[in-house]
Order: C-alpha cells, then structure tokens, then sequence
C-alpha cells in the first residue's frame, strides 16, 4: 500500500493538473468487490483406481454411425465412503464431461470387432445432465490399455454383483431371524381381555363392600331405635 | 344222478340233461348242486372227444348259457389242439360256425336279440382264422367281403369280425404268437386290406344306418395303424371321417380313428395332407367345442360321452402334434390353427382327471424337451452377442441356424408360457419323509415308496426345468406373481402354497446362479412377509414348511451366503423346541438336508466368527435336542455326524465326535456300571428301551460318519456284545418258557429290537468303513461267540436274522481276508437256517432273503471256501440254491439265480470242474427250464436265459475234460458232450410238453445251440419256445422284457446328467461341491 499510495497520488496530480477546472476533490470507492470462489471437480470424495488417456466415441442410432464424443482421459472414481464406483470421462484442457455413470452389476464390456485396441459397452449415461441409454465405444493409445481398461470394468462389475447379492442375503436372513409361528398378536389380545376381567372384578368387589357398609348403618339404625 | 349220464360220449348228448346241469350250476342249484354240476362240467371240458359235441349242442339248446359252455369247448380246441385235428373235421367246424353266423346276423331281429351269443361266435371264428389263414382258409377275406355286401346286418357283423381280427392279431399277438407268426400274418392281412378299404369306404358314404356306421368306425379305427398310408391318403377316407365328426352321434368314434392316423408317422410324403386334415378338424372343433369354452368345468358337467370326447380330444392333439407339428410351422395361416390347437390342449390340460393330465403331460414333456435341445444345441456366443443389441458388429452371424431356432422359439413363447402356468399350478407332490411305526412299535422314519404321485412329480419337475432353460424370465415372473396372490389373499390355501412351493423348488440348479440367488431372495422375502400377516399357528406352521423347503433344495445358495444359511440352521433350531405338531420333524428333516449338501461349510471358520460351527452346536447341544422325540434326535445326530465327517483334521474330527457322544456315553456308562453291580437292573423296561435309543442315536451318527466312528464304537463296543449275550438268552428262555406266542409280547420284542439294533449298528459302521481291512478283521473274532454261537443255539423263533445279513456285509465288505473264517460262519448257520426255511416257501421271510444274500456273498469273493466244503455239504448248498430260485417271492429267486450264475462261473475255473458239472448238470438245467415255464417265475426270465447260455456254453468251452454222463449207466459212449447235452434235453422237454412235437423241440434245443454265443438271439428263441408250449398264453407277458426296459432307463439317466437342474442338486453325488 505504501508503494501504491505515491502512484496513486501522482495520478492525481496529474489530473489536478490536467483538468484543474474538473477536480471534484471526492474520492471514489470501488463499485465491485469480487470474492475469491473455490473450484471444484465434484472429485474431491473419491479415489480414482483408473486412469487411462483415449477416446470415445457414442453411437448415433438416428445417423446409424459412431461420432466422437470427445479425447481425454477416462477414470473409474470410487467413492471413499459408500464404495460406488463410477466411470468419468473427460475432455481434456476444457475439463468437458463426456461420459459418467455408474458401473453396476450385469454391466459388461465387449472387444470391438474391428479393433484390438477398442471395445464397446451399454451404459444409462448423465454427461449431459439427463438420463440416456448410450452405446458407447473407446479406444486406446495401446493395445495392453484396452485389455487393462476391459479388466477393471469387469472387476468392478462383478464386485457390485457380489456387493448386491451379500446384502440380498444378509437383509433376508435378518428377516428370516423374526420367522415364527407364534401368534403374538393375538396373546396381547388375551393379554387385554384378561386385565379388563381383573378390572372388572375389583369393581365387584369394591361393590360387595359397599352394600356390607350400608347393612352395617341399617342396623345401628335399628339398634338406636330401642334406646329411645 | 342223471347228469352223470352226461359223460358218456359215446352217443349223442342229452342236451336236456346238459341245460339242467347248467342251470344249476349258473342259476338254480343249492351249493351242493352246484359243486357236484361244476365237477361234472369240468370233466366234459377235459374231455378230448366232447368238442364233437358241440353241433349237436348247439342245435338243439334254447339256454344261452349252454351255448356258452360249448363254445367254451371249442375255443379251447381250437386254441391248443387245432393242428391236430383231421381237416375234414376242422373243415366241418369252420363251415358251421360261418353258416350259424350269417344266418344270426342276416336277421335284424334275431341279431340284436341274439347280440351275446353271435359276438361269441364271432371270437370263434376268428381264433380259427388265425391258425387257418392265409395258408388253409385263402378265401377267408374275400368270403366275408362278399357276405358283407348280402345285408346291412350281416355287414355290422362283418364289421366287428374284422375289429376282432385286427385287434387279435396285432394287439395281443405279443408273447402268444411266434414272430415268425406276427410277421405273416401281418403281410397277409395286409395285402388283402384293398377288400376291406373299399368296403368301409362304400358302407361310410351310402349307409344310413347309425348301428351299422358306427360299427364300421369302430373296424376302421382297428386298422388304421398298420395298413399301407395311400389307403388313407390316397382315397376319400380322411374326407369322409372329417364329414363325420361334427355329428355326435360319430364324433367320438371319428376322433379315434383320426387319432390313429394322427399318430402314424412315415416320413414326409403326405405332409400336405396333414395340413389340410388338421385344417378342416381345426375348423369344426371351433364350432363343436368354442376357444372360449371353459374346458375343466364342461368336463366335470359333462356325460360320459362329452368326458370321453375331452379325454379323446386330448389324444388326438397330443398324438398330431408329437409326430406332425413341425409340418404346422410352416405357413403363417397353418400356424395360427397350430397355436389354437396347442391352446385348446392347454386347457384340456386343466381337466380334473388323472388320465386325461397324464396323457397331455407326456406330451408336453416330449414337446418342452424338443425345443430345449435345439436351443440349447444353438445357443452360442454369436448367437447371444446379437441378442444384446450388438448387431452392427456381427452381421454375418445372425442368418441362419441360430435365426431358425429362434423364430422357432417365438413361434411357441406364448404357449410355453402358459404351460409354465399349468406345471406352476399343477405341481404334484414330491418325495416326503413318513413317521410311521413298525412291527416292534418303534417310531422310523421311511421315505414315501415309489407311487403315480412321485412318477407324475418326476416328470412334471423335468418338464419345468426345461421350460425354465427356454425363458428364465418368464419362470421367474410366473411364479412370483403366484407368490403374490397367495400373499394378497386371493389365492390362499395350504394346497395352493405347498404347489407353487414344490414348483419353486424343482427348478433348483437351472438357472444362471447370479439369477437364482435374486429369486430366491424374492421368493423368501415373499413368504416371510406371508407368514407375518397370516394369522393362526396351523397357517403358520404350513408357511413356515414351505419356507424350510424352498431353503432345502437350494443348497448352492446356502453355500454361497454363509450369513444366511447359519441363520437358517439357528431358525431350525428355534423351531425344534416348537410343540406345534410337524415342525419339529420339519425342522430334523430339513437340518439334515441341509447339512448333506453344505457340510464343509459348518466345519471352518466362517468370516466374523470365531470358532467353526460345529464347535458352537456342539457347546449347545443339550439344549437344542431337549425337546425333541428319539427318532427327531437320531436324525440330528446324523445330521450333525455328516458335519463331522466333512471335518479333515483328525485330531479335531475325534475331538467333535467325542463331544458328540458325551450325552448318550454317559447315559451308557451309567446303565452298564449299574448293571455290573446287579444284572437285574438291565431287565427294566425301561431300561431296555433306554439302551435301544442310544443304539439308534449310535447307528445314526455311524450312518453319516463310516470310518471315523472307529473310536466311539471301539469305545463300546464290547459292552455292547454282553448286552447282547444277556438279551438273547432272555429271549430264548421267555420263547422257551412262555408257550407259541411267547415271540409276539412286547417284553419279547423291545429285547429283540435291542439285538437287532446292536446288529445294525456293527453292519452300518462296516459298510461305511473304507479300504479298512484291519477295522473288520478287529471286530469279526468277538462277534464270533457273541452273535454267530448265539444264533446256532437258539431256538429258531428266536434267531435274528440280522445276523445273516451282518455277516454278509462283512463278506462282501473284506472279501477274500475273511475266508478263514467262512468255516465258522457255515458250521454256525448254515445248517439251522436251512431246517428254518425249506418246510414250505413262506416262513421266516426275512431269513430266506437274508441267508441266500450271505450265501451269495460267500460264492463270489470267498469261493475257495466252498470247494473246501465236504461232498454232502456242498449238496446241500446246491439244493439250497435251486430251492431258492424256486421261490416265488422275486427277490429271493433273484438272489439265487446270481448266486448259482456265480457259481457255475467258478467252479468252470476251477480245477473241480469235472466233478461239479457231472454232479449237477442235469439237475441245474431241469431246474431252471421247471422254473422257466412256470407262470409264477416270469420276473426271472432274464436270469434264467443267462444261466441256460452258461450251460450250454460249457460243452465246447474246453473247461469239461471227462464225460458229463456216468458210464456206468449209459448203454453206449454218447460222441462228446456237446451231442449228449442235445439229446438229454430233448428227452427232457419232448417229455415234459406233450403238446409238442418232436420235431418242434428239436428245432427249438437246435436253435439254441446255433445262437448259444448270440444273447438276444438265444433269448428270443426262448421267449418263442414259451409261447409254443402254451404255457403263457392270454397272460400279461411284459416280464419278458424287462430287460430291455432297464437299459433304457439307465441311457435316460445319463441324458439327464448333462442338463443343470434335471438331477436335482441334492441328488448329484459330487463330494467336492460344497468345498
């Protein structure tokens, strides 16, 4: 600020001196004060266990023919807590997403016909902010990445179907636990009916007091009368 | 009396005589008339000379049942001793018989008063006929063709006539007429059809008499499966049958005869015809029976006549399709009918009746299974990429085989499905365990014995699972959406639940297990939540099984989800203190299927736990087995000896084992330190019946542990034989004591249930025990004393028969190492059983099987034993053998028939083989052929036609090197025995079958050395010799062939080995599936 502050002043200078008749003698505060924004990639929860440079292509069913979707680098991106795994690609330098899904159980991965370095696979894709089937080809720089590439899909694919199937167990055998042949609700009803017979016969036992009460007074009553 | 006038025949009967003495054999005699006119009547039966009588009878009685008594006669004659007769007499009879029977029937009047009688004379004549034609009586067709064409009557005669004959010669003709017979006649009948065409042909499209139609309906439908096809196709037949059919009056009748046509199957030249039937047929049907009809209940209202037009309905459409549906596939317009007809045989497939399911049921199988193998023969890699959307990639692969497979399945998706929905739905009852007492009053448990339920079971759980390989998906929907009836309530029933139950689990192992494991969760999920919401413990209880069931037969998800299945197993165990009635043997039952097919996974330590699973029940097991019933514990202790044995660490295997057997060691150490101190203590019945339980708790771990229960019956094992001694010699002394019925009380039997139970015990640990030579070697000489001493001293009601069959366990167990001690074992039972068991063929059932089983046992792997036994000793094993074949009941005939095959085989190889054979050749052979052509020994034939090959093999073997007759009693030296053998048994046969020519018995004892070295050949010239001799005739003769039968069955068992899911997963003996 002290380095400033001398500019500053000689600026002003100048102008008093350029434009004497002018000078407001005011000083004039910014208009817009910009706040430094954090930038994030929506990656900061996840580990990537794959990273490999290539290029996808989707297919266009309308044209009936592969367009490319873009160059870049594909991840798959685990979750650090839930341990989902999902498939990102992006477009590099611009950071543009071109494909992002999960990978999930009954997912699979083909070769490409034509091509030893490329392979195919369906997928419910949201890159582009909504939900859409897409049939999606890569290929990559060697032939070795696309079979690293196929191996880990498959990996993570079958993980999520054993994932699924442990939990599908597991959820059943806990209600598998509660199996009874036991009527519980019907015992509480019993339980129910028996506390109003006891209530029940308290109120008649409270009653039978009551009228050995009133017997009792009748007969002072008639014991009082003599004495008169 | 004066009927006795009657058997003099010298005359011509009194025919007066004759009514009255069959009246009162029929109609008006007292019981002492009756058996003395019975007597009479037979003797004129036997008679040679009374069939010439018979005219004479004939024509001069007005009693129907007179009538009937010659006629009998004569059908007997004619059957056995036709050939035999003088032509001009056999001529005789075949012109009167013809002549009685055109003059009956050319009469409307006379023919439907005299229906019975006429119907009689027809059978006559054609049982003349057979014998007679073609070769003597060549004009037999054409005659009749001719006198059909006299009158309407006569030609209903006619009609029924040629059903006759056609249902005698290719109906019954098997096992009464030789093959040589069958094949003649066929080609005489068969050439000589264009008369019988024409005719039919003539009577169909100028008759009007509704008789006289139907009766030649009835003749056509005879024919229709043998006769050349351009008869059917060829002519205006199957247009005239379609003209009929719509009218009800013929439509049954129609039906048939279409449905023989439908069922023949030559290639295919006549598709379009087949089409253009099928067409026309589809056609009427919609009007007769419209789609909409709801079939099960129409069948339930319906008359007799509309039942048996569903019931032939269902013929018609499953015999068409099984030989012609693919000739329907091929226009679009033909396979739209296809899809009706199939739709119509679905419904019909709903109809209550057992007959009418087994009938559609067959045919859905053979169906289900035709396009499961070519889609399973076509389902490739290529195949399946293009059916995930890959097209663009593969263009080249989607043409052709793969492509017609799958249109195919298209073509019948719909129907499939509704077929699961029919197998779902109509699900029978698979095999279950019974809880049922035996003779001794002991709770058993039994597997249900085979019935049409298991059979109908089979073969409804094949059907699915195929249907289950074609469309998972469709399965799978199905059956959940069943699920959710049940549990909304529109559907609920026990019934209904325990069907879809068995449903669900048949399919166990054929789907991909990723998809599996997702229904099967659903299908749990489901039923849990039904149990929740049901109320009442009965439904509960129901639920609860059905739950335990489906668990049950999925055991490759129990293996794959550890979490769960100890859940399940503790679930068992919870419901094992349930007092409700059946869950606690629903629960042993279930625990001890389970463990069977998952037990390595109880013996190791599981992730998240601390010690193997056994270990843990174990620790529990006081408590878990607390409320169950002895049977309930000894099904858990083989349940959990299986978890033991899975256990390959020796050291813990013994140690579980020991802890295994704490509670019922200690309960033993008890009553045996007791008994030490007062032998008296042991006579307690209480104390017997304690012993017994904790012998069976014993039998049942040995079961399930074979070799590794060493140490626990080592442990008591000599105590065990004391206690033997002890009872036994109660037992002998109560018999002897106690009078006849001594053996039936129950003091009596709860002792033998203790001797018999310790028998079993040793036996089931033997057999278990594995490649263990030493182990039975250890056991054999303290039982020497104890039971086999035992055995030889009691009285016979007394002895067990246990023993036997223990000792031949151990003889086919250790083989040739127990030949020293053979000896004992003869000199022990051998001569007290036979005293037992050849005073007749019926008592002490259990020991005539038992003891011919060791005696096998002794022959096959100790035969040295026997050669060293003394001339009069092994007479007495050779009279036992043959005693034994001779038995009626079949396994004991079985078992002595193996066991003299065994011993021919052995003494040939051994260097008595002179002795033997000359000692016992003629006898075996009179023996077997005695037994062979006795009605009561069918079952054997296969048996029998072995051991006649062995013998007459042997003379040519080179094994004989002396004469097989004796010298000394022969006039002349026969030139070898080949030529000796030929000649004994012709003397032998020619004497025992008069009824046979001399020269039929030498052709027949020809032919069976010609084929001696060809098996079929030489037993289809026994099966022939059988029907000459007449001994088999009008019996059912499918014994014959049983043979044959088993090979087939065992060529299904290997097809069925290769399809997931047909050998349902707790029936694949694989030990290793469950690691």
């Amino acid at each position: 600020m002290a380095t400033n502050e001398p500019e500053h002043e000689h600026r002003d200078e100048e102008e008093a001196g350029a434009n004497e008749d002018e000078d407001t003698g005011a000083q004039v505060a910014p208009i817009v004060r910009l706040e430094e924004v954090a930038v994030t990639t929506g990656e900061e929860d996840e580990d990537a266990v794959l990273d490999l440079k290539s290029k996808l292509y989707r297919f266009d069913k309308d044209a009936n023919q592969w367009k490319e979707r873009g160059a870049g680098t594909v991840k798959f991106l685990k979750h650090k807590n839930t341990g989902k795994i999902r498939l990102v690609m992006r477009q590099s330098k611009t950071l543009k997403i071109c494909a992002n899904h999960f990978v999930k159980s009954g997912m699979s991965v083909q070769e490409h016909v034509g091509n030893e370095k490329s392979c195919v696979w369906h997928a419910r894709d949201f890159a582009d902010g909504e939900l859409k089937d897409e049939l999606f080809c890569i290929r990559f720089a060697s032939i070795e990445n696309c079979k690293t590439f196929m191996q880990k899909f498959k990996e993570v694919a079958e993980s999520e179907e054993e994932k699924e199937e442990s939990k599908d167990a597991a959820d059943t055998a806990g209600l598998l636990e509660k199996l009874t042949v036991e009527e519980t609700k019907t015992e509480e009803k019993t339980e129910a009916k028996a506390v109003e017979t006891a209530k029940t016969e308290v109120k008649a036992e409270e009653k039978k007091e009551s009228e050995a009460e009133k017997s009792g007074e009748a007969k002072k009553t008639e014991e009082s009368g003599p004495s008169t | 009396m004066a009927a006795e006038k009657l058997r003099d025949l010298s005359q011509p009967i009194d025919v007066g005589v004759l009514d009255a003495t069959v009246a009162a054999f029929f109609v008006t005699g007292s019981k002492e008339e009756r058996a003395a006119a019975d007597q009479i009547l037979r003797d004129l039966q036997a008679n040679p000379d009374m069939w010439l009588q018979v005219v004479h009878i004939l024509q001069n009685t007005n009693s129907l049942d007179t009538k009937f008594f010659a006629l009998q006669v004569l059908e007997g004659v004619i059957k056995y001793r036709w050939n035999a007769l003088p032509v001009e007499q056999r001529d005789g009879m075949k012109n009167y018989i013809s002549e009685v029977i055109v003059q009956l029937s050319s009469n409307e009047a006379s023919f439907r008063s005299e229906r019975l009688y006429v119907n009689k004379l027809n059978v006559i004549l054609v049982q003349i006929v057979k014998h007679d034609w073609p070769a003597k009586w060549t004009s037999f067709i054409p005659d009749l063709v001719a006198a059909a064409k006299t009158s309407e009557t006569i030609c209903e005669n006619c009609m029924a006539i040629l059903k006759l004959l056609s249902e005698e010669v290719f109906d019954f003709s098997r096992g009464e007429m030789t093959q040589q017979k069958i094949k003649e006649l066929k080609q005489s009948l068969n050439s000589e059809f264009k008369l019988i065409h024409e005719l039919c042909l003539y009577v169909l499209s100028a008759s009007q008499r509704q008789d006289l139609i139907r009766a030649t309906l009835s003749a056509l439908h005879a024919y229709l499966s043998w006769i050349p096809l351009g008869y059917i196709f060829e002519s205006t037949l199957l247009e005239t049958l379609l003209k009929f059919f719509p009218v009800p009056a013929y439509r049954n009748l129609t039906i048939q005869c279409l449905t023989e046509v439908a069922a023949l199957n030559f290639g295919d030249f006549y598709n379009v015809q087949y089409v253009k039937m099928y067409t026309i047929f589809i056609g009427q049907l919609r009007i007769i029976l419209p789609p909409s009809t709801k079939i099960p209940e129409a069948y339930s209202s319906g008359s007799g006549e509309e039942q048996a037009f569903i019931q032939n309905l269902a013929l018609f459409f499953t015999s068409f399709f099984k030989f012609h549906i693919r000739v329907l596939e091929s226009t679009p317009e033909v396979v739209s009918l296809l899809l009706a007809g199939l739709e119509y045989l679905i419904n019909i497939s709903y109809v209550d009746d057992t007959e009418v399911f087994k009938v559609c049921l067959d045919y859905w199988n053979s169906l289900v299974l035709e396009l499961f193998d070519a889609h399973h023969n076509s389902d490739n890699p290529a195949v399946s990429a293009s059916l995930m959307g890959l097209q663009p990639f593969l263009p080249g692969m989607v043409d052709g085989l793969g492509s017609q497979v799958m249109q195919r399945r298209q073509l019948y998706s719909h129907p499939m499905s509704k077929l699961r929905g029919l197998m779902i739905n109509r699900m029978a009852k698979p095999e279950e365990v019974l809880i049922v007492e035996d003779e001794n009053g002991n709770i058993v448990r039994e597997t249900m014995k085979d019935n049409d339920v298991l059979v109908q079971y089979k073969i409804m759980r094949e059907t699915l699972i195929y249907l289950s390989h074609l469309d998972h998906d469709d399965t799978e929907k199905q059956m959940l959406r069943k699920l959710n009836k049940q549990l909304s309530g529109e559907e609920w029933a026990w019934n209904n639940l325990n069907t879809l139950c068995w449903a669900i689990g048949s399919i166990s192992g054929s789907m991909a297990e990723d998809q599996e494991n997702r229904f099967l969760v659903m299908v749990i999920r489901d039923l849990l939540n039904l149990c929740e919401i049901t109320k009442g413990k009965d439904n509960k209880a129901v639920i609860a099984s059905n739950i335990m069931y489906v668990v049950g037969q999925y055991p490759r998800f129990l293996r794959a989800h550890w979490k769960f299945l100890k859940t399940v197993v503790n679930k068992l165990f919870e419901f094992m203190h349930e007092t409700h009635p059946g869950v606690q043997d629903m629960a042993c039952d279930t625990f001890l299927k389970i463990v069977q097919k998952c037990k390595r996974k109880f013996v190791i330590v599981q992730v998240g736990e601390n010690e193997p699973f056994v270990s843990e029940l174990l620790t529990g097991l006081a408590t878990t087995v607390q409320d169950l019933e002895p049977h309930q514990i000894h099904s858990f202790y083989e349940s959990v000896g299986n978890m033991i044995q899975a256990e390959s660490d020796p050291q813990k295997r013994d140690e579980y084992l020991q802890r295994l057997m704490a509670l019922p060691n200690q309960k033993w150490a008890e009553i045996i330190g007791q008994a030490r101190h007062s032998v008296e203590f042991l006579k307690d019945q209480v104390v017997i019946r304690t012993v017994l339980n904790i012998l069976q708790t014993n039998t049942s771990a040995a079961t399930s542990l074979g070799t590794y229960f060493l140490s626990q019956i080592s442990l008591i094992f000599l105590d065990m034989l004391n206690v033997y001694r002890m009872y036994s010699e109660l037992v002998s002394t109560n018999i002897t004591e106690g009078g006849p019925y001594a053996s039936k009380t129950s003091f009596v039997k709860l002792l033998r249930s203790v001797k018999r139970e310790t028998l079993k015990l040793i036996e089931t640990f033997l057999d278990k025990a594995e490649d263990q030579p030493h182990i039975g070697k250890q056991f054999v000489p303290p039982m020497m004393e104890s039971v086999l001493g035992d055995y030889a001293r009691n009285v016979p009601d007394a002895r067990e028969s246990e023993v036997l069959s223990l000792f031949a366990t151990i003889i086919n167990k250790y083989k040739a190492t127990m030949l020293d001690d053979v000896p004992h074992i003869f000199e022990a039972v051998f001569q007290c059983t036979l005293e037992m068991i050849t005073k007749n063929f019926e008592d002490y059932p259990e020991h005539r099987l038992k003891f011919f089983s060791l005696l096998r046992a002794i022959a096959t792997f100790c035969f040295p034993a026997l050669i060293k036994l003394s001339s009069p000793q092994l007479k007495l094993v050779m009279d036992s053998i043959i005693w034994a074949f001779r038995h009626t009941e079949r396994n004991i005939a079985e078992t002595g028939l193996n066991l003299l095959l065994e011993m021919l085989k052995n003494f040939q190889q051994s260097e008595f083989c002179n002795q033997f054979y000359r000692s016992y050749f003629m006898q075996i052979e009179q023996e077997i052929f005695a037994v062979l052509t006795d009605t009561f020994h069918k079952p054997g034939f296969k048996l029998h036609v072995l051991v006649l090959q062995q013998l007459f093999c042997l003379p040519e073997s080179g094994a004989l090197t002396e004469p097989l007759w004796d010298a000394t009693t022969v006039p002349y030296p026969y030139p070898d025995n080949v030529a000796f053998v030929r000649e004994y048994t012709i003397k032998l046969l020619s004497s025992s079958f008069p009824n046979m020519t001399a020269a039929e018995v030498t052709q027949f004892v020809n032919g069976l050395y010609e084929s001696r070295n060809d098996p079929s050949g030489f037993k289809n010239n026994i099966r022939d010799f059988l029907v000459q001799s007449k001994e088999f005739s009008a019996q059912d003769n499918k014994d014959l062939y049983a043979e044959e039968a088993a090979a087939q069955r065992e060529r299904e068992r290997q097809r069925m080995l290769s399809i997931p899911g047909l050998i349902a997963p707790n029936e694949i003996q694989d030990e290793m599936v469950d690691s």
